[in-house]
């Protein structure tokens, strides 16, 4: 077997760069906040950044049914619809693109309809939202209209339960096929599943190095099917083919914790970021570019990015989502 | 590095232009062509486009492509934008991705240079077709010497491609999505395709006009050619489409119209549908396939029972299932909304209603349910059709709408002649529409005579010489008895004729056909508002038969006369407004509308049984208000109802409601109905209620009291219903952001007695109290809690000292959260009581073949029965009081980024319990052992975890301690339960996290009890005990290659066993990436086993235990930056058994 190793490793080839504009770093060992301080996000003060990241509403947060307590997953159709999970109240929340209180699914409870503490939320193709039922470990599936459609993912489920072990199902993302890839943050691997929730592959595990995790807290896919992730031990985002191959990595200043580092990725590749932590709020673009940084959103759990090019940021402590611009300074720079 | 060929060779690179440049200048000397300032002609491939900016639109399409590399500038007001920051070009699409907001209505000037002449940017093949013999055409000869011999040349080529610079401008669509095509494969399977197709297109066409549309498409079975046919064959679809002027969808769309009071319409429907806005008029188009027939249920809630209340369709039939989102549910005339946290809850596949614990319902709960029902009869089609036109002092309206089953496609019969001719000549009675249902050959019945006639009887399975269908009759015809049921089937019996349900014969479907037209107006001229509407409707029940169609038509009117405004003279100086009006309706019996006219239970109102036809009827009423000077508004009414059914009514009422800081409302009415054609015609109605708030700066309290007697007519015994209640709330004010509620209500059911008195029959006394915080705060807090009691007022009882009857439903939530930064301390809890009603359900012993089942006859378990366990469902229902908890404590260790960030302890808590009849105190809290012993609990689960990791983020080692407790239990059955207990603990060591090398140790211990039993036999038990461990050895030496050696090591022994199963398994998991853009993956376990064969924890015929031989190898390669093509091979290897192999080819390609 180890001849087998070797043979594989010079099958590999001498590292070089790839089509993708993904950061050098990604071959020569993905950069940590600890071992990569040139890169530092924080470093740059916000008003030498291209972009600017401004809250424009509290696009959700009411009284009565309309009301959110600890919103942990947010997500957009293609409508511009906005479903919203809530942990504190077990249940998932719809509303259109204005903020008006569509419906709601969901009690506390394990039998199919009822969720134990839901938290990421994923579009699933163009007729489905997936949602991450935490402490019943399982992904639920709803049609656009709120209706349950079933259990997508069971992970406590034979033979399942039985392949994978024990999973700690963080974070949840889906690309535009309704494949869905599910954050282990126990084993540190990314689990995928193919659109009709059969289980095709780990990605990564615990290591220190390219393609493996630490501390995984968040998942993002983007719009080629690529994986953006985001591990706090390391404060590191990462961004993966389709294959697992790393693309592209760059650092973060992570608080310390165990809170979430939710991840979205937009139609141009850029990459949001928060640490629930801290409450920062970052934008990088494909090749890990920091391009605009804010702080004060109150526990930031999940992001999402929104047809008009907003981002929502789904604030569990406030029992909000609030809409973001994405907007340049006073003056913008350019070039001729 | 890739190779960049413009700086390999400097003197290359210069040699093209200095060429040309001496070309030119040869060319210049020749001609005179280019003179000295020939530098200032601008440049014919350069310019500015100009782009007005859009709300809310990130893409715009310019109007050239192939865009020079680097050539593009943006200026907005004056400031210039900064390439892939504030936006991304792609120079061939000419596709402009702005990456900021920008503000709309801006004009974007776009300088940037493009090919003069750019080729097409698609493929488009045209045919080409020979001139036909004989004469040319004139015309084009004409042309052809008119415009010259180059131009005639150029104009006979085929076109290849629209023009680009031709595309209409502020069009700008977003496509994308995703297309998988995978074959699975293996050993044991065919090879099979999967397939999905998910397409979004959004943006806009037009200024001012936006387009998104989604498609999807799963699993369909491709065509020789590789595609889908047709836009039918895609599995769902949806676009909408708005502007200005309108808007229009396509898809599964909701229609609605609402204007006037007869053609009213609330679909889902899948279809088309747009609306129009010009000027004045307004009007709206669908055409669409209806999904099912609409129906409404009204009916009085069960006691302390939030469901499942099951739906039925026009005939009573339970099997329906429901059009989903088609229901609008009310409770006491307020409309709920779906959702197991919201009101309801509803299973459409069965047609079952459940009420959450939001909504408490009562048996004094009126509910009304309008929804559709899947048609099983034919293809149906809706259209309609509508316009409004409105100005300054009126308004006019028509709309017409028609629905019918399409009778040339029944959907699930296949109609022979004879079964034309047998719905030609059933006019429209279904029970009259019947085709033989006799067919000769192998069946289940044989000919016999009794007393002379000839009738069919069973003759066992298959053993007759006749095939025969059974329906149900119409009173007096039928002759069979349904009297057995055997292997499934329901067997008939002949019980001679006429005095049998059922009757030999199938029955066929009635196509109907519906339309109902309606125009209307009103206008107002001054303080004077008149307004009419009129209908006609054609309703035909079988559109196969002219028989009965006398009937079909039918017409409805109403009309209303209003004045409103200051009232003169000395009244002026008591009211500031007053009004008066009158209106009539008159709706014909045949009158046939699309949903009903009147609101629910609006019968009550005028004393009309429960049940009865309100819908067609005569009505007049005259009412009035008043505002006075101080507030409030006084209102008073009276008016007549007569219906086609012999009921007359008389209503009056007077109402009071003055809003404030002392808020009074108070309502009376009366009404005094008469059936004449009922022994015991007097029916009517006494109603009272009156109400008082007082705003006060620390309390808010509500005091009602209410009374309500309702009287129906009858023929046998006086029929009537009262209630008297009183209710006080104490609220606090709403200007704390901390939200109080108290209250409590008392509640006496009376009926009428055979004398004609009142006495009470039920007493039901409810408290309710709630609490809720501010969710921003540190501490967050809400509790919701109803406790109900109701009691049966049983006088003879009560003479006697019996304890009356009770019946108890508690319905709670407790939610509370605490967050300490500070300290690292983060607590939630949740909590939810609610009660439910769930089908009696029973095991029963079934015999399934020798050897294939787990049980003997006697219903004691053993290894190979010939007996197996079946679910029977009954009718019945029975309560289950349900409390479900959620429990969360978690410690991280407080502090600024050191080696112990990230060290937690964590303990979490989850049970359930579905207890028979009333709740107890502990439920909520449930401990294993009661889960797994207590009989009383249908269903019980609990969770007990508690984890602690230390040192996750430590570069030298990381360890990680969880300890888990499962319990779950299902007696949902009365007479089998089946219970689990899980206990698991497991401890992992992590060194070297960071570095090249590290390393992974994980020891676990398992202990698994799982017993079934059955009432009367012996039933089943088993314990596992499990222990073994993991170690890993990870080897990453940089984001390329990943090698990991793993060994695993498994005990596993039944509790009493001396000897356990002992399972050693190693192997290599290595994923190394395959140049650029490639990456392999191989994972190989080799298990060495010995002891006993391993044992599963409950009866399974699936191997058991880990196979010899395991390995997977994947490969995937990015073929594109946006295509994948991925194999995947596992395989399996067991002693004794062939080898598995699957796999799967899968190439996804995203746009």
């Amino acid at each position: 077997m180890p001849i087998l190793i070797v043979l594989l490793v010079m099958l590999a080839g001498a590292p070089r760069a790839h089509a993708d504009g993904g950061a050098a770093s990604a071959d020569a060992g993905a950069p940590t906040a600890r071992d990569s301080a040139a890169v530092r996000p924080d470093s740059a003060a916000a008003d030498t950044l291209p972009m600017r990241l401004a809250r424009i509403a509290a696009m959700v947060s009411g009284e009565g049914a309309t009301r959110l307590v600890e919103p942990a997953g947010v997500a957009v159709d293609a409508f511009g619809r906005v479903y919203v999970a809530d942990a504190g109240l077990n249940r998932v929340q719809r509303y259109d693109a204005a903020g008006h209180w569509l419906g709601v699914a969901g009690t506390l409870g394990s039998d199919p309809g009822q969720l134990r503490r839901p938290g990421a939320v994923a579009a699933l193709g163009n007729f489905g939202i997936a949602v991450l039922d935490r402490e019943n470990r399982r992904v639920v599936s709803y049609d656009l209209q709120g209706r349950l459609a079933g259990t997508l993912i069971d992970l406590e489920a034979a033979p399942l339960s039985d392949q994978l072990g024990y999973v700690d199902p963080v974070a949840l993302a889906s690309d535009r096929g309704g494949a869905v890839v599910i954050a282990d943050a126990d084993h540190d691997r990314l689990l995928t599943f193919d659109f009709s929730g059969h289980y095709v592959r780990a990605i990564g595990g615990f290591g220190g190095r390219g393609a493996s995790f630490r501390s995984l807290s968040g998942v993002a896919c983007g719009p080629h099917g690529e994986f953006v992730t985001s591990d706090r031990a390391h404060a590191r985002i990462q961004r993966l083919d389709a294959g697992g191959r790393v693309l592209g990595a760059w650092a973060l200043v992570a608080g310390p914790g165990r809170g979430a580092l939710p991840v979205a990725v937009d139609d141009a590749g850029r990459v949001a970021v928060a640490d629930e932590f801290t409450g920062r709020l970052w934008l990088f673009d494909p090749s890990g570019r920091l391009l605009a940084r804010t702080g004060g959103c109150a526990a930031p759990r999940a992001l999402a990015f929104a047809p008009d090019g907003t981002l929502l940021v789904a604030e569990s402590r406030a029992g909000r989502v609030s809409r973001w611009t994405v907007s340049a300074p006073a003056a913008p720079g350019g070039h001729e | 590095m890739r190779a960049r060929p413009e700086r390999a060779t400097p003197g290359l690179a210069l040699f093209p232009a200095v060429a040309v440049a001496i070309a030119v200048s040869i060319v210049a000397g020749a001609t005179g062509v280019v003179r000295a300032d020939a530098a200032e002609i601008p440049d014919p491939g350069c310019g500015v486009m100009r782009v007005a900016l859009q709300a809310g639109v990130p893409l715009y399409r310019l109007p050239h492509t192939f865009l020079r590399a680097g050539s593009d500038t943006l200026r907005l007001r004056g400031a210039v934008l900064a390439r892939g920051t504030d936006y991304v070009l792609d120079p061939v699409q000419g596709e402009l991705r702005l990456l900021r907001e920008l503000p709309a209505g801006d004009t974007l000037e776009v300088r940037a240079c493009w090919l003069f002449t750019p080729p097409p940017l698609g493929l488009q093949l045209m045919r080409y077709q020979p001139a036909l013999g004989g004469a040319p055409d004139s015309a084009a000869v004409a042309d052809s010497v008119r415009l010259g011999a180059a131009r005639a040349s150029v104009a006979a080529r085929p076109a290849t491609a629209r023009d680009p610079s031709a595309a209409p401008a502020g069009a700008a669509l977003v496509v994308s999505g995703n297309k998988t095509l995978a074959v699975d494969f293996g050993s044991s399977q065919d090879a099979s395709l999967r397939q999905s197709l998910d397409l979004s297109v959004s943006g806009s066409l037009a200024p001012g006009i936006q387009l998104t549309g989604v498609l999807s498409d799963r699993n369909l079975p491709l065509s020789a050619t590789g595609t889908t046919q047709g836009l039918q064959a895609f599995d769902r679809v949806l676009v909408e489409l708005s502007a200005p002027q309108g808007s229009a969808a396509l898809g599964d769309v909701a229609l609605s119209i609402q204007r006037g009071e007869f053609a009213r319409l609330d679909r889902r429907v899948q279809g088309v549908r747009g609306d129009l806005a010009l000027g004045r008029f307004k009007g709206q188009v669908a055409a669409a396939n209806a999904q099912g027939e609409y129906n409404r249920l009204e009916f009085l809630g069960v006691e302390g029972r939030q469901g499942p209340y099951v739906l039925t369709d026009r005939d009573g039939g339970t099997a329906i299932a429901v059009v989903a989102g088609s229901e609008v549910v009310t409770v006491d005339g307020v409309r709920m909304n779906r959702g197991d946290g919201a009101d309801y809850a509803m299973d459409y596949e069965r047609g079952r209603l459940t009420f959450s614990n939001r909504r408490p319902i009562s048996s004094e709960s009126r509910i009304t349910v309008d929804y559709q029902f899947t048609s099983n009869r034919y293809r149906r089609n809706l259209a309609a059709v509508g316009g409004g036109w409105e100005w300054s002092r009126g308004y006019l309206f028509t709309q017409s709408v028609t629905e019918s089953d399409d009778r040339g496609k029944p959907l699930e019969v296949t109609l022979d002649a004879s079964d034309l001719q047998a719905l030609a000549l059933a006019g429209d009675s279904s029970g009259a529409a019947l085709s033989s249902g006799v067919s000769f050959g192998t069946g289940d019945y044989d000919t016999v005579r009794v007393a002379g006639v000839l009738a069919f009887a069973y003759a066992g399975a298959d053993a007759g010489h006749w095939n025969l269908q059974f329906t149900r009759a119409l009173a007096g015809t039928g002759a069979y008895a349904d009297s057995a049921l055997v292997a499934g089937r329901t067997i008939y019996r002949y019980v001679g004729n006429g005095n049998g349900p059922f009757r030999v014969g199938r029955a066929l479907p009635l196509p109907e056909s519906h339309q109902v037209w309606t125009v209307g107006g009103g206008a107002r001229l001054g303080p004077l508002a008149i307004e009419a509407e009129g209908a006609l409707s054609r309703h035909d029940l079988n559109t196969f038969s002219s028989l009965d169609d006398r009937d079909n038509q039918g017409r409805a009117a109403r009309a209303g006369l209003s004045l409103e405004g200051a009232p003169p003279g000395w009244l002026a100086a008591l009211a500031g407004r007053a009004g008066l009006s009158v209106s009539a309706r008159t709706v014909e019996a045949r009158f046939a509308p699309f949903s009903r006219l009147e609101a629910p239970f609006a019968g009550d109102d005028w004393g009309l049984p429960l049940g009865g036809d309100l819908e067609h009827q005569r009505r007049v009423v005259a009412s009035g208000f008043i505002r006075p000077r101080f507030g409030g508004q006084l209102g008073a009414s009276v008016g007549r109802l007569e219906t086609p059914g012999g009921f007359e009514s008389l209503r009056r009422s007077v109402t009071w409601a003055r809003e404030g800081g002392v808020t009074t409302r108070a309502l009376w009415e009366r009404a005094d109905g008469t059936q004449r054609d009922r022994l015991l015609p007097a029916g009517g109605r006494d109603h009272a209620r009156a109400e008082l708030q007082v705003r006060l700066p620390w309390l808010e309290p509500a005091l009602r009291v209410e009374s309500d007697e309702r009287r129906t007519p009858s023929d046998t015994l006086p029929n009537g219903q009262r209630f008297r209640e009183a209710a006080l709330e104490l609220r606090g004010p709403r200007t704390l952001r901390w939200h109080t509620l108290a209250g409590g209500s008392l509640r006496r059911d009376a009926s009428q007695q055979p004398g004609g008195a009142f006495e009470d029959r039920t007493d039901a006394r409810t408290l309710r109290a709630g609490i809720d915080s501010p969710d921003d705060g540190a501490v967050g807090l809400g509790i919701a809690y109803q406790w109900r009691e109701l009691r049966t007022v049983d006088p003879a009882a009560r003479a006697g000292g019996a304890t009356a009857p009770r019946a108890r439903s508690d319905l709670g939530s407790l939610r509370v959260r605490a967050d300490d930064r500070a300290r690292g301390l983060r607590g939630s809890a949740n909590i939810e009581l609610t009660s439910e009603g769930e089908n009696r359900r029973a095991r029963t012993l079934v015999f399934v073949g020798g050897g294939r089942g787990n049980y003997d006859a006697a219903g004691n378990f053993v290894p190979s029965g010939d007996y197996d366990l079946r679910s029977t469902v009954s009718p019945d229902l029975e309560r289950l009081s349900r409390a479900a908890t959620s429990a969360h404590l978690e410690w991280v260790a407080p502090g600024p980024a050191s080696r112990w960030s990230g060290t937690r302890a964590n303990f979490d808590f989850e049970s359930e319990a579905s207890r028979r009849g009333e709740p107890l105190l502990r439920d909520p809290v449930i401990a294993p052992g009661a889960a797994l012993t207590d009989p009383g609990l249908a269903r019980g689960s609990v969770l007990q975890r508690f984890e602690t990791e230390l040192l996750p983020e430590s570069p030298a080692v990381a360890l990680r301690l969880r300890l888990e407790r499962r319990v779950s239990a299902d007696r949902s059955d009365q007479n089998y339960s089946q219970t689990l207990d899980e206990r698991q603990a497991s401890a992992r060591w992590r060194g070297r996290a960071g570095g090249t090398l590290s390393s992974e140790v994980e020891g676990r211990w398992s202990r698994r009890i799982a017993a079934q039993s059955l009432v009367g036999g012996s039933g089943f038990g088993r314990t596992l005990l499990d222990q073994g461990g993991t170690a890993q050895l990870i080897y990453t030496p940089d984001a390329r290659v990943r090698a990991v050696g793993v060994v695993e090591a498994t005990w596993s022994r039944g509790e009493g066993q001396s000897q356990a199963t002992r399972t050693v398994r190693l192997g290599p998991d290595v994923g190394v990436a395959l140049g650029a853009r490639g990456r392999v993956e191989t994972t190989v376990r080799r298990a060495f086993i010995s002891g006993p064969p391993a044992l599963s924890l409950l009866p399974t015929l699936d191997p058991v235990g880990a196979p010899r031989w395991e390995a997977q190898t994947r490969v995937d390669y990015r073929m594109h930056e946006s295509t994948t093509f991925s194999l995947s091979v596992n395989g399996q290897e067991r002693p004794g058994l062939r080898t598995l192999v699957t796999g799967r080819a899968e190439l996804r390609a995203f746009f």
